[in-house]
């Protein structure tokens, strides 16, 4: 398959699915109905439900799929590993103790955007504390060393907060929180992620041509003209500020960004600029679809996203490495 | 033309100096063998020129800004490393991407043509066997088109046709005017293709010439330890360690 004929094929699903997203919901109303009450102001509740409601909702899966699908692109192609997730990092984790400390101090409801705010905050200060572990260098080996020991640490924070919560409902609010979800988000929290999503897919979009030398090896890379240490610091930056975003404003949300980029890699012929813009698409899609399901498996039950990605995820990347088991 | 000139690299691990003081210049036209036993700081010179690790003392090329060094100088590493199954094409044109070349720049089918790559072109590069990715690497290497190409041990998993074939590859390159150092631990192929020979011993230069005036015996048996079988041939010299001397 050609590359321009699968970011079309890619391009064509997202549409049809953001369509669907837009039209799947609890109001019993027609597609069409629906879709012509988006467009055209009629006053009345439905438009209401589709611009305030549906929308961000179905606007915010796409920004977080291409944040998560775009962003375990850049790791897998930096870590020249498979294997390698947007997470490795410790950018959801030390979000995610961001928005914690937001939900167990109370300061989540002090205005609508203090959480993932917080978590934003949060995101930011796991960053600049894995930078600074990592040292000055471009090797990806300390990084994914920084990383391990940030996410245990954020773990553990965040485990010893629910651990001490004196309030149930607090403790309550916070693992539900972390399940990850897409349910009652406004423009608000679009806005609010989008300008940092934004500037963390310029970031990394601009990683391409390093990428790719990369997969002769970071020695072969650096004498080609890249510049290893400012190429691990656009990278971790432009992880941090789309995951960073995308975490701060659903929750934590796993598995798109380790599955996309492995299931997209043999359509784009290997090669790991290509694969920034496919596993985008190919993440919005993949969110989407996930988003849409929530919706309809066990409609009224609030199902997490996070949850059902995880449920579908395990067993499809356990599909994968048993195929692989048979290439090694 | 010099294309590259060292002067005092020193590079230290800890308090020992694996590069002492090493100064030396390479010019337009040159195959340079760089020899030495294991240890000797071939690779470590080779990276300390390049700018890919830290040292004292001057190198013309790691002086050069880091985007400004993939004109200069292309870099063939000893441990082959390709992490995604892109096809043999695509990998041989990442030299022309290092210039800023499109993957269609003439640059890419000669070192294809070169390296004879041809029926492998479309196959990915991940899959083939061990010599036939040293090829593409070099083929890589080739489709940068600089001045100055450096390889650390190329010809090491090479069958003995095509290290051959690809010795005479970078004998052809210095014949057009460009300069090859290449580290080999084969020393009758350094005598055979190079036009010069820079042996390593303990971090400094134990000898810098051509072949016949750089492999002595005395040299050979102070620095290798082994004595070497010697005959000159209608088609060069032929070069062949036979024994260990000393302790």
């Amino acid at each position: 398959m050609s590359f321009a004929r699968l970011m079309a094929g890619l391009c064509g699903l997202v549409a049809g699915l953001f369509t669907l997203s837009l039209v799947t919901g609890v109001a019993p109303v027609g597609a069409g109905e629906s879709l012509a009450a988006l467009v055209q102001d009629d006053g009345g509740p439905l438009t209401m439900v589709m611009r305030e409601i549906r929308l961000p909702r179905a606007l915010l899966a796409v920004m977080i799929g291409i944040s998560l699908g775009l962003s375990g692109a850049a790791m897998q192609g930096f870590l020249r590993n498979p294997l390698a997730e947007p997470g490795l990092i410790g950018v959801s984790s030390s979000a995610a103790l961001g928005a914690v400390l937001a939900l167990q101090t109370g300061f989540a409801a002090a205005f609508a955007l203090a959480l993932p705010l917080s978590a934003l905050i949060g995101a930011t200060a796991g960053v600049g504390l894995i930078l600074f572990l990592a040292g000055p260098g471009g090797g990806a080996f300390t990084l994914i060393l920084a990383g391990i020991a940030l996410s245990a640490l954020t773990a553990a924070l965040t485990s010893l907060v629910l651990n001490l919560s004196p309030n149930p409902f607090a403790a309550n609010e916070i693992v539900f929180w972390m399940m990850g979800s897409l349910a009652d988000r406004s423009f608000d929290h679009v806005w609010m992620a989008l300008p940092v999503m934004v500037l963390g897919w310029i970031a990394l979009a601009r990683c391409g041509r390093a990428l790719e030398a990369l997969t002769l090896g970071e020695d072969a890379a650096a004498s080609m003209g890249f510049d290893l240490a400012r190429l691990r610091l656009v990278l971790v930056g432009g992880v941090a500020g789309s995951v960073g975003a995308a975490t701060a404003v659903a929750g934590a949300i796993g598995f798109v960004g380790l599955v996309v980029p492995h299931v997209l890699r043999p359509l784009v012929g290997g090669s790991p600029s290509r694969l920034l813009p496919a596993s985008a698409l190919g993440g919005a899609a993949l969110v989407l679809a996930a988003d849409i399901a929530v919706r309809l498996v066990l409609p009224g039950r609030d199902l997490k996203l996070g949850v059902l990605m995880a449920l579908v995820g395990a067993p499809v990347f356990l599909h994968l490495i048993w195929r692989m088991r048979g290439q090694t | 033309m010099t294309v590259l000139s060292l002067e005092n690299l020193t590079v230290r691990r800890g308090p020992c100096a694996v590069l002492s003081q090493v100064s030396l210049s390479v010019a337009a036209g040159e195959c340079i063998g760089l020899i030495g036993p294991n240890g000797a700081g071939k690779t470590t010179l080779m990276r300390a020129a390049l700018g890919l690790m830290p040292s004292e003392g001057r190198s013309s090329l790691a002086d050069l800004p880091v985007h400004a060094r993939a004109g200069q100088a292309a870099w063939l590493p000893q441990s082959p490393e390709i992490a995604w199954p892109v096809t043999v094409e695509h990998l041989v044109a990442l030299g022309a991407m290092a210039r800023g070349r499109p993957a269609g720049h003439p640059s890419v089918q000669h070192a294809i043509d070169r390296m004879a790559l041809g029926p492998f072109r479309s196959r990915a590069a991940n899959g083939l066997s061990g010599g036939e990715q040293a090829r593409v690497l070099i083929a890589r290497a080739l489709a940068q088109d600089t001045p100055l190409l450096l390889a650390d041990e190329p010809v090491a998993g090479l069958d003995p046709a095509q290290q051959i074939r690809t010795m005479r590859v970078f004998r052809a390159l210095a014949a057009e005017g460009r300069s090859v150092v290449v580290s080999l631990h084969d020393l009758g192929l350094a005598a055979r293709h190079c036009t010069r020979i820079i042996m390593l011993h303990q971090g400094g230069v134990a000898a810098d010439g051509p072949p016949a005036q750089v492999l002595t015996d005395a040299r050979m048996a102070e620095v290798f330890g082994v004595s070497l079988f010697r005959a000159d041939t209608a088609d060069g010299p032929v070069v062949q360690p036979m024994a260990t001397v000393g302790p």
